[in-house]
């Protein structure tokens, strides 16, 4: 199973048959290399082999030729010994005294052959004209001689029989190979070497033979090929010695002496040595084949470890790219999985398209992440400006450290005010406001964070609070300066706005940093106006206890008035004035807090439409608050804002009420008369022009019902009316009362009445009849 | 799993592939070889055809007393013999391997040359592992260290069968110990025929001219004188090896000996050196007359055994005096020619001599005088001890003397080996001068071949009979040798200290070396007899030393 999904898998890859080729281009390597050792070899191992052959003959010619050499010097040495100069004489010319030492001869006879008996096979010696032969033995009678002891192939040894053979007489030759029976014991073919001798004016012979299977051992020894052929030729061209049965009729010996060494005569190589020593031919013929064979050997080698080779190297290649590609395999596999019946995959395209698509999910993650993480450190330093415990400060801090670069470890809070001109207000309308608050956040934050590690907060609108990383001790001066250079951006539009600036002191929780706002806050009050631009640094008044107002609580009233939550206002104006009062903060801090109400409450109508004058609460309040030395009574204070936020209460909201009440009357009776109609809650609030959401809010806050809610019910109140008075059938009615089907008519009179439609008039027309029947 | 197939498989043909390569290079390095020796060769070749068939006929014929388990190669110097050529690896040598894994290879050297070469050899100290080795040749070498001291495996457990014959001949073996040791296996009859050297002469020739059958020596040069007469173109009396065996048959006869002999007849039995004596003139005197009176071959110095044997049958020769049992074999191939199918040639009584007594040594059937010597550098000595003692088996020595048991012999009810009829009939004798030497030739056995304890008569015999060779000139020769008074059997030689060894070979080098040179003159008549004495004067003093050391050595083994 594994190899058949092994093989899918191979064959359904395209980069493992990539890989699997690119090893096996090795292979071609390695094929190249071998055609080239296998040229030269081929070329190399023959001459190799020829040089073998040719080396070989010379050594087994060189040893023969020392052999023979030795045999040929035997007569001679045997002539000159003392015993065969003295004794060694013609029958007619010994006498007595000669004739008893005769058996002399015989001694040294038998020494030498003793002596040379390895090479020498039988030594004799005897006068031609004689008939006595000296042997080892004894004398022999010739004849004898010639047909018991030594049987000779080419029969008595006369000086004529040998001349037969041989053209020229010299004093040593050498007789081919001829068979030989010596004392009728063994037959061989033995090579007579013949000395010639002039005894006092008689021819002689000194006769030695040798075994000619001693020369062939020595040529075989040598032989590379059992096969090959062996001649030895003397200078006469006679050929002495031929291992091939034969050849001496049929071919003439001087094919193989004219031809040159690896020279191929009749399927055969020839190869000539030529002695200096002896002048002899010694001719090698090696059968093609035997050197083709041995030529072949060493090629069939190559070839087979060719073969090997490639089988090795396929079987490597295989390995190594399956090896290879496995990881990438599994890469590619869990970047997008393999179908069953995909043809060859481009894992490389697919592993670029999963990269790219990575990378982009990243970008996108770090995007995301980007944005999370500004919206969580606006959220928390939000809370924590507030008052609001943040658990995770810790992960906030790396945030900031990482965000926005912080790397200090204490802070300081400072807040920019704008305090807007009338200028601003008739030139910017109310979405555009907004867009101005959020574009001036954008603004300081730009500016200020390439001095330093800065986070600016967005409060209410025109006001900015914020979270400075600040590295020294007093960093005061320093931060000061920064927000000096803001002079000279905001000097541009000083018409519309004047800048205060409030630097608290520096801490190192950030869980103070409500604390730090306030004094932010605190220090903008000190902030001289002559300038559009004005910065000033908090200092403490030693005063015992703050103004316990915060950012949240501020919201959070702004909020309330903005959607209408009178109670919740007041309840929130209640506790802030309780709280301070509690607290027992100072007068002059109570002046503060009284004054900040009073700021947040302006801001609140300059955001409201039609405020054309000031409002009368306005007045005195603001008159009281301007009064320096007199400080504002607990109770009157508190009297005065109320009344303060009543009228902007009522003047945010009763415009709205009153608008939104006829509003409200105008889309009832719209419905009342078009309930026939389609009626969808975008399409009414297109016909009036408001947002669907705002009217779906709207008519539920009104009426405290949903619009869908009050369509159904006109409109089952007219399916009621016609069940009633009318026998209609109900399939007819729904589509009269404007319902598109007859389920949702039968769904919605069900949950509104009780009953179903049919109950319904049923249960009306039994009310009829009891009534009639009450009448009657 | 696929990629551990994979891996295993690749390192397969990795491991492959080196062996191949490791394989190819065998053939350029076999090739050149070049030849250590002839006789290697040569026996590498027999060897490998001779594997061959022992292997193929061996398998079943293993129940023998002795196995090798690792094949035994043996080489041996042979002596050649002109009755009965020697041939390498013959069946009785075939047989042997097969029956006991051990091969025994032949350096075989012609008869005339042996003393030459074994003597080259020892000098060199360059012989096969086992070699027939004269009784001078132990003497001289025994302290030389060149063969091994063989009584430390005269024993019961280690040699049973030679010891067992150790003991039943210890009198006679025991001269072969060199100061008590032994270093040369001595070849030891079997049942052998008591003959020695005799007068052989052709009785039908006699017959057809009347003359009577010499009873005296001086009777038998004139006969033979009237032969030659009668065959102007004969040479009545011929013999073989030259001079030195013409003396040494007819020496003892005449009164003397040829060299140092035990003489019975002097002071009651001494050893005397013969040439050295007064009565050595009676025997150039009896070699001269023969020799003036044209009766001696005019070539005796020169002999050879095939020139005897060539002469005697074919009637150009009369009379021999040697091994008279070749008369028979030489009368078997006159008969078979035209004109002569009446020949005989027959042993005579001892003639007497000058001084009246009829003697003569007959041969030593207690000591075939062949000792074979192992060579100290043989390897697996402990497998050659063994194979030696197997030799002296009647297993070893019937195969030895009788070939391959079931093809030439069967043992019979008696436990005798008898050969084979069909088989010896069909032995081709041709070129042998008697079926028997054919049968010797052609299965490698006999005495004259290699056997420890070995027959020569016994079979011969035993062939005769079968062939039908056993005539009536057999059976005549038997009776007259058996009758004849005149035969006496050689005395024991003492043996030798080392000292004694070193000097007697010396003694002898130089007296051989100076006699050698003389007794052709004297036989030739170039010197008169008289001369001699001058002779003696010369080698006087050598003489007695010999005679004193051999007298001396012989007191100390007290009879």
């Amino acid at each position: 199973m594994k190899g058949i999904r092994g093989r899918k898998r191979f064959r359904g890859s395209k980069y493992l048959i990539k890989l699997f080729y690119c090893f096996l281009s090795l292979l071609l390597l390695m094929y190249m290399a071998m055609a080239v050792v296998y040229v030269l070899a081929s070329r190399n191992t023959r001459e190799a082999v020829f040089d073998k052959i040719q080396s070989n003959l010379t050594a087994s010619a060189q040893l023969i030729d020392s052999h023979m050499g030795v045999v040929q010097n035997v007569g001679l040495s045997l002539y000159n010994t003392k015993v065969m100069q003295s004794y060694f004489k013609y029958d007619a010319r010994m006498d007595v005294k000669v004739w008893a030492e005769q058996y002399q001869i015989t001694n040294v006879i038998q020494q030498n052959e003793a002596i040379f008996g390895g090479q020498i096979t039988l030594l004799y010696a005897f006068f031609v004209d004689s008939d006595r032969i000296y042997t080892s033995a004894g004398v022999y009678d010739k004849d004898f001689f010639f047909q018991n002891i030594c049987v000779y192939a080419y029969g008595e040894l006369t000086a004529d029989s040998i001349r037969r053979l041989y053209s020229e007489a010299k004093t040593i030759e050498v007789l081919p190979v001829g068979m030989t029976k010596v004392r009728n014991n063994l037959s061989e073919e033995m090579i007579a070497v013949v000395t010639h001798l002039r005894v006092e004016g008689r021819e002689a012979m000194i006769v030695a033979h040798v075994p000619a299977s001693q020369l062939v051992d020595m040529q075989k020894g040598t032989a590379l090929t059992s096969d090959s052929v062996f001649m030895i030729y003397d200078r006469e061209n006679q050929c002495i010695l031929n291992t091939r049965e034969g050849i001496i009729q049929e071919q003439s010996p001087g094919d193989y002496l004219q031809a040159r060494d690896g020279d191929r005569v009749n399927g055969m190589y020839v190869f000539c040595h030529k002695s200096d020593r002896s002048g002899w031919k010694y001719v090698s013929l090696v059968p093609v084949e035997g050197v083709a064979r041995l030529t072949n050997l060493y090629m069939i080698y190559i070839l087979l470890a060719g073969m090997l080779l490639t089988i090795a190297g396929v079987a490597f290649a295989f390995f190594l790219s399956v090896r290879l590609y496995r990881p990438i395999g599994c890469i590619v596999n869990e970047i997008s999985p393999p179908q069953t019946e995909e043809n060859r995959r481009d894992e490389m395209k697919l592993l670029h398209r999963g990269v790219l698509d990575l990378l982009e999910k990243e970008e996108q993650y770090r995007i995301q992440f980007q944005s999370y993480r500004e919206r969580y450190i606006e959220h928390a330093l939000q809370l924590l400006v507030n008052g609001i415990f943040w658990q995770h400060i810790q992960e906030l801090q790396e945030k900031l450290r990482e965000h926005c670069r912080f790397q200090g470890s204490r802070y300081v809070c400072a807040s920019v005010f704008f305090d807007f001109t009338e200028l601003f207000f008739r030139e910017y309308a109310g979405s555009d406001r907004d867009k101005t608050y959020r574009m001036l956040q954008e603004i300081l934050q730009t500016l200020l964070e390439g001095r330093v590690g800065i986070y600016v907060l967005m409060c209410q609108g025109g006001i900015y609070p914020c979270l400075i990383d600040c590295k020294e001790e007093d960093p005061a001066d320093h931060v000061r300066d920064i927000f000096l250079e803001l002079k000279q951006v905001f000097q541009v539009d000083a018409a519309y706005y004047k800048v205060s600036v409030g630097i608290s002191y520096p801490f190192g929780e950030l869980k103070v940093l409500q604390e730090a706002y306030g004094q932010t806050l605190q220090a903008i009050r000190y902030c001289t106006g002559e300038d559009c631009f004005g910065i000033s640094v908090y200092r403490s008044q030693g005063r015992k206890a703050e103004v316990a107002f915060s950012f949240y609580d501020q919201k959070k009233i702004v909020s309330s008035i903005r959607l209408g939550k009178r109670e919740q206002l007041f309840t929130v104006l209640d506790e802030v004035l309780d709280m301070n009062n509690i607290r027992g903060i100072s007068q002059l801090n109570r002046t503060e807090l009284y004054r900040q109400l009073f700021s947040v409450g302006q801001r609140c109508l300059e955001d409201c439409e039609g405020k054309t004058e000031e409002l009368e609460s306005e007045t005195r309040l603001g008159l009281e608050l301007q009064q320096e030395n007199k400080a504002l009574e607990c109770n009157k204070a508190r009297k005065l804002i109320t009344a303060y936020f009543e009228e902007i209460y009522e003047l945010a909201n009763h415009k709205e009420s009153q608008n939104s009440s006829q509003q409200i009357e105008l889309i009832q009776k719209y419905i009342r008369e078009n309930y026939r109609e389609d009626l969808s809650l975008d399409g009414i609030s297109d016909v009036f022009g408001l947002s669907s959401k705002y009217l779906s809010r709207l008519f539920k806050q009104k009426t405290g019902i949903n619009l869908t809610e009050y369509v159904n019910m006109v409109r089952v109140g007219q399916a009621k009316e016609l069940l009633q008075n009318t026998q209609i059938k109900i399939g007819d009615i729904y589509s009269m009362v404007g319902i598109d089907s007859r389920a949702t008519f039968l769904r919605v009179f069900k949950k509104l009445e009780g009953y179903s439609p049919s109950e319904y008039r049923e249960l009306s027309l039994g009310q009829k009849e009891r009534s009639l029947r009450k009448n009657v | 799993m696929k990629f551990r197939k994979n891996r295993f498989l690749c390192m397969a043909l990795c491991v492959t592939m080196l062996l191949t390569a490791c394989g190819g290079k065998e053939p350029s390095e076999s090739t050149v070889s070049s030849d250590s020796g002839l006789s290697q060769d040569g026996s590498s070749n027999v060897e490998d055809a001779g594997n061959e068939e022992g292997q193929a006929e061996g398998a079943d014929q293993k129940e023998s007393s002795l196995w090798l388990d690792e094949e035994l190669e043996i080489t041996i110097l042979m002596q050649d013999n002109a009755a009965q050529p020697l041939t390498d690896y013959a069946p009785a040598q075939q047989e042997i391997h097969r029956k006991t894994n051990v091969k025994l290879v032949y350096q075989i050297v012609p008869t005339s040359s042996y003393t030459e070469k074994e003597n080259v050899l020892l000098a060199t100290n360059n012989f096969p592992d086992i070699i027939k080795v004269s009784a001078g040749n132990i003497n001289s070498y025994a302290g030389e260290g060149i063969f091994v001291p063989l009584m430390q495996y005269v024993n019961e457990e280690t040699m049973p069968n030679f010891y067992k014959l150790w003991k039943e001949n210890e009198e006679v073996l025991s001269r072969w110990l060199v100061d008590g040791e032994l270093y040369a296996f001595p070849a030891i009859p079997r049942d052998e025929a008591r003959n020695g050297f005799g007068v052989v002469l052709r009785t039908d020739l006699l017959e057809k001219h009347d003359l009577a059958i010499p009873s005296t020596f001086d009777e038998l040069i004139d006969v033979m004188a009237r032969l030659k007469e009668l065959y102007p173109e004969s040479i009545p009396y011929t013999g073989r090896k030259g001079t030195s065996q013409l003396l040494s048959t007819v020496s003892y006869m005449l009164g003397s000996g040829a060299g140092i002999y035990y003489d019975y007849d002097v002071d009651g039995g001494r050893y005397v050196f013969g040439p050295a004596t007064e009565e050595f003139k009676a025997v150039l005197t009896f070699l001269n007359q023969c020799y003036e009176r044209g009766v001696l071959d005019p070539d005796f110095a020169t002999t050879t055994s095939e020139q005897l044997q060539y002469k005697m049958t074919s009637g150009q020769s009369f009379m021999f005096i040697d091994n008279s049992g070749f008369g028979q074999n030489y009368t078997n191939i006159l008969r078979t020619q035209e004109g002569l199918e009446n020949a005989t040639l027959q042993v005579i009584p001892v003639p007497e001599n000058s001084f009246g007594q009829r003697r003569a040594l007959a041969y030593d059937v207690k000591n075939t005088g062949r000792l074979f010597a192992i060579n100290a550098k043989t390897e697996r000595i402990e497998d050659v001890i063994r194979f030696i003692d197997w030799m002296y088996s009647e297993e070893g020595s019937n195969i030895s003397n009788y070939g391959v048991e079931g093809v030439s012999f069967y043992v019979d009810e008696d436990g005798e080996p008898q050969f084979i009829e069909d088989y010896i009939n069909g032995v081709d004798d041709e070129g042998f001068n008697s079926k028997y030497y054919a049968v010797y030739s052609d299965l490698g056995i006999t005495k004259l071949n290699f056997s420890l304890w070995c027959t020569n008569t016994k079979t011969q015999f035993a062939i005769q009979k079968i062939v039908g060779d056993w005539n009536d000139v057999v059976e005549e020769y038997w009776e007259i040798i058996n009758a004849d008074p005149a035969y006496v059997d050689p005395y024991t030689a003492p043996s030798l200290t080392p000292e004694e060894t070193e000097r007697v070979t010396d003694i002898l080098t130089k007296l051989t070396t100076t006699l050698d040179q003389e007794y052709n003159k004297y036989i030739m008549g170039v010197e008169p007899i008289d001369n001699w004495d001058k002779v003696i004067e010369s080698i006087q003093a050598d003489a007695r030393e010999l005679e004193e050391i051999y007298n001396g050595a012989d007191a100390r083994y007290a009879r």
